[in-house]
């Protein structure tokens, strides 16, 4: 029996952990029987650190010392704007370390974001480890698919600090496409609209049986279920102020009630009319009178004050739409993902916009967890069996076009113009691009075969066309097809892992005179990516070039985000412009940005290193934690305390 | 495993290592496998095709190291060519490059393609100004251009070149290069020889004689 692997849902609010039991995605109880982690850390007076559930009462009677979102910040600096406008509206304190990075405090320590989210993460393992009597420590943790590489990097750090091996840093839209298209044998165009706690992703998918490609992603980081309750909380306050004197602004204990009444108010909405607000005795005002909230909140009024928020995403979907080339009534389904699609009104702005009812019969927010625990499965060569109950369509392999995807009555008669069968490639009639290769039949009778090998004997074939290309130096056979690739080796019978194909969600772009930003590799480009750049020294005997990096879709380079510097040092000494080095950046299957660099004359790889802003490196690297359910420990084997 | 599975293992790992070691020979065409007027349908389907064989996550369980990030190089240029060919600006340009021969789109090949095509400079690669991104068309990439620039004229020039080529197919790159510092030497401004000498130059550094 293999290690079990987790998929970890690391979410703004609440955190989710699934597993692949007996071959079927299962989410994990903790020992209460809740699946919702509450993503939620805080710091007792003991020294114990309470995480999730254990932590969440403290929000109201120890405000300072608990921190919540703490996602919000992961993988920005201090001075970031998106950070200091969540840190002003918080009753936790942070400051700037170092190297701009975050740093929370932590009662008498100080922690760094990413330390704090590994609290989380461990928490999640213990959990899991409970529920499955065996230890786990290879997992797959989701992230919003428009974070970027600061924050995928920072994510993972929080992964390893807490003793897991992450296989991967997935997206989430990509981690739900997953789970709902797993062995479905679909063909079909799918959008995840992910709208969750603190950010909202929307992601464009072609799913072809197993493989899941995607077409174009989009999303704010700072736009989610979180930015409702703050809205409704400025409410709440006002009226305070108005009508008692009172500004809970000024009590963090007070503001910490109130924003827990706006977010229950607001879940409430989502299944009544009205909601009761009542908050007794909430503070004491002057002359000790007691400061009570008595406040009824219909639909109405809640949806006119968040609208603009709910409009906000449908700018992001045409966003995405552009990015493919594509148009919203070319989709065969909508997926919702995220607590906060469960709004009314969010499910009737999709249902207007997309022209067809959202796909609602998946838990919204199970769905990302378990989508990552079949990615993680895949990654280790598990085969997941096809979830019970969704059995794969069976398809006559002579029936010629494919079954259509059933599809809401209302929308039949739009449907889109999309695929057709594509005419044969050329000399690979068999390849594996014509069919063999292709897990779905492409309405040409082709039987589908789950396949895990190509055709051998036809991939490197260079076609036919191509001898026309007028390059020297190509028109070779490179390998033909020579007695020793003739038979083609059959793939293993069962073998159905997915395949996720996704891109980068950000410009990546380097700095150049005059303060722009030069595009390296463009968005929505497929992961793994590199793209190399070409660097020659300005100076005489200039021995060290610095690269500034950053992501993003700005022209002007400081409106991107900054990730920081590279820097290419030990160049030999020589006349300016006599040296030139060539720098590859690649952007990982995870999203994550690596660097490296070679002379071009002597073809020596030079040291490139990424100096990320925002982050601390080095020593806290050895922090580990400790502990059992609900109550840890956090230690540095530096000893480097960053005691204040 | 079964020992037909580990036989076609042993394929597939020699032809993964054979097409590894031509990476820098073949065009984003050829990597993909679709002929170079291929619409964007195709070329989607071919890149799903060479993903569900070469993506690194296919082989995760290959045992050695050094072959998995072999396939992972294959792998990011199949990625590159599917981005670059996917983009209609940067298929254009690219396709201008090709006829140059050169096989790899990048921003500083563009530029110098834009610099070459206003005859401002001759430079060879390199070149990198740190201006904005020369936008992607550099115009026409008509059939002239996927034609490789002007023909040869001199038939000794020409038979020189049509050697060479044989050479670089039986990898004997000095041999090559010798050949087409000849044929430069008959026909010095032709840009199709200077362009395929550099390139033989490059390949004979890469893998020595």
């Amino acid at each position: 029996m293999p290690d079990p692997v987790l998929g970890i849902d690391l979410g703004t609010s609440n955190s989710v952990v699934a597993t692949i039991r007996e071959g079927e995605p299962e989410v994990l109880r903790d020992s209460e029987g809740r699946t919702l982690v509450p993503s939620v850390v805080s710091f007792h007076p003991s020294g114990t650190v309470l995480v999730g559930s254990e932590a969440v009462g403290r929000l109201l009677v120890d405000p300072e010392h608990t921190v919540f979102s703490a996602k919000r910040l992961i993988g920005r600096p201090f001075s970031d704007l998106v950070a200091q406008d969540f840190l002003s509206k918080v009753p936790f304190h942070a400051q700037a370390g170092d190297n701009q990075e975050i740093l929370i405090q932590a009662r008498d320590e100080r922690m760094t974001v990413p330390e704090l989210s590994a609290f989380l993460l461990h928490h999640i393992k213990v959990i899991a480890e409970r529920g499955l009597r065996k230890m786990a420590r290879k997992a797959v943790v989701t992230v919003p698919a428009n974070f970027n590489d600061a924050q995928r990097a920072a994510t993972l750090q929080a992964g390893e600090t807490a003793g897991l091996e992450v296989l991967r840093i997935l997206n989430e839209p990509t981690a739900a496409a997953l789970a709902y298209g797993y062995g479905m044998d679909f063909d079909r165009r799918v959008i995840i609209y992910d709208f969750g706690g603190g950010t909202f992703d929307v992601t464009i998918l072609d799913i072809h049986g197993d493989l899941f490609e995607v077409r174009a992603t989009a999303g704010d980081t700072y736009l989610g279920g979180n930015d409702m309750d703050s809205r409704l909380l400025d409410v709440l306050a006002q009226k305070l102020l108005e009508e008692q004197g009172y500004d809970p602004r000024e009590d963090p204990m007070v503001l910490g009630k109130l924003r827990q009444a706006a977010e229950n108010a607001k879940c409430e909405l989502s299944y009544n009319p009205r909601a009761k607000i009542r908050l007794d005795e909430l503070a004491y005002g002057p002359k000790g009178k007691a400061i009570s909230l008595h406040h009824e909140v219909d639909r109405g009024f809640f949806e006119k004050l968040v609208e603009d928020l709910v409009d906000r995403t449908f700018v992001i979907c045409d966003e995405a739409f552009n990015l493919a080339g594509l148009q919203a009534n070319q989709v065969d389904e909508v997926v919702l993902v995220g607590g906060t699609t469960r709004m009314p009104l969010v499910r009737q702005s999709v249902q207007s916009y997309f022209a067809r009812a959202p796909m609602a019969s998946i838990d919204p927010d199970q769905v990302v967890a378990m989508g990552a625990a079949l990615q993680a499965a895949s990654l280790m060569g598990i085969e997941a069996r096809v979830p019970s109950g969704a059995k794969p369509a069976e398809r006559d392999a002579t029936t010629s076009p494919p079954p259509a995807p059933p599809e809401p009555a209302q929308a039949a008669e739009t449907k889109p113009p999309t695929r057709q069968a594509p005419p044969p490639l050329p000399g690979a009639r068999s390849g594996p691009l014509g069919g063999a290769g292709s897990p779905e039949p492409r309405g040409q009778g082709v039987v589908p075969t789950p396949i895990a090998a190509p055709a051998l004997g036809q991939l490197p074939a260079v076609p036919p066309g191509a001898a026309h290309s007028g390059s020297p130096g190509v028109e070779l056979e490179l390998v033909g097809p020579g007695p020793a690739v003739q038979e083609q080796p059959k793939p293993p019978a069962q073998v159905r892992r997915p395949l996720l194909l996704d891109v980068t969600p950000l410009s990546l772009g380097v700095a150049t005179v005059g303060g722009y930003s030069q595009v390296i590799i463009p968005r929505n480009s497929p992961v793994p990516v590199e793209a190399s750049r070409t660097y020659v020294t300005s100076e005489d005997d200039q021995t060290q070039v610095i690269i500034r990096i950053c992501q993003g879709e700005s022209r002007r380079f400081e409106e991107n985000t900054v990730l920081g510097e590279l820097l290419l040092e030990g160049l030999p000494a020589a006349p300016r412009g006599d040296v030139s080095i060539r720098v590859t950046f690649e952007i990982d299957t995870s999203g994550i940005l690596k660097a490296s660099a070679s002379d071009e004359r002597t073809g020596q790889v030079q040291r490139a290193t990424i100096q990320l802003r925002g982050r601390k490196e080095g020593a806290r690297r050895d922090a580990t934690i400790s502990g059992e359910e609900g109550a840890y420990r956090l230690s540095r084997s530096s000893g480097e305390a960053a005691r204040t | 495993m079964t020992r037909s599975n580990a036989a076609a293992l042993s394929r597939l790992t020699d032809l993964l290592r054979l097409l590894h070691e031509d990476l820098d020979r073949l065009s984003y065409y050829n990597l993909l496998g679709v002929p170079p007027d291929a619409d964007d349908e195709l070329i989607r389907q071919a890149f799903q095709g060479r993903s569900l064989w070469l993506h690194p996550d296919r082989h995760l369980q290959t045992a050695e190291p050094e072959l998995r990030e072999k396939i992972s190089a294959l792998y990011r240029r199949i990625t590159e060519a599917y981005r670059v060919l996917g983009r209609p600006a940067d298929r254009a340009a690219y396709d201008s490059l090709l006829a140059i021969g050169v096989l790899r789109h990048s921003a500083e090949a563009v530029e110098a393609l834009a610099a070459r095509e206003t005859g401002a400079s001759r430079g060879s690669g390199g070149a990198a100004g740190d201006g904005p991104r020369g936008a992607g068309g550099s115009s026409g990439s008509g059939a002239a251009a996927r034609q490789g620039g002007e023909p040869i004229q001199s038939v000794q020039a020409r038979q020189l070149f049509d050697m060479s080529k044989v050479s670089i197919k039986k990898m004997e790159f000095e041999r090559a290069v010798t050949l087409l510092e000849q044929a430069l030497g008959v026909e010095p401004k032709s840009r199709r020889i200077s362009d395929a000498l550099d390139e033989a130059r490059r390949l004979k550094k890469m893998y020595g004689g």
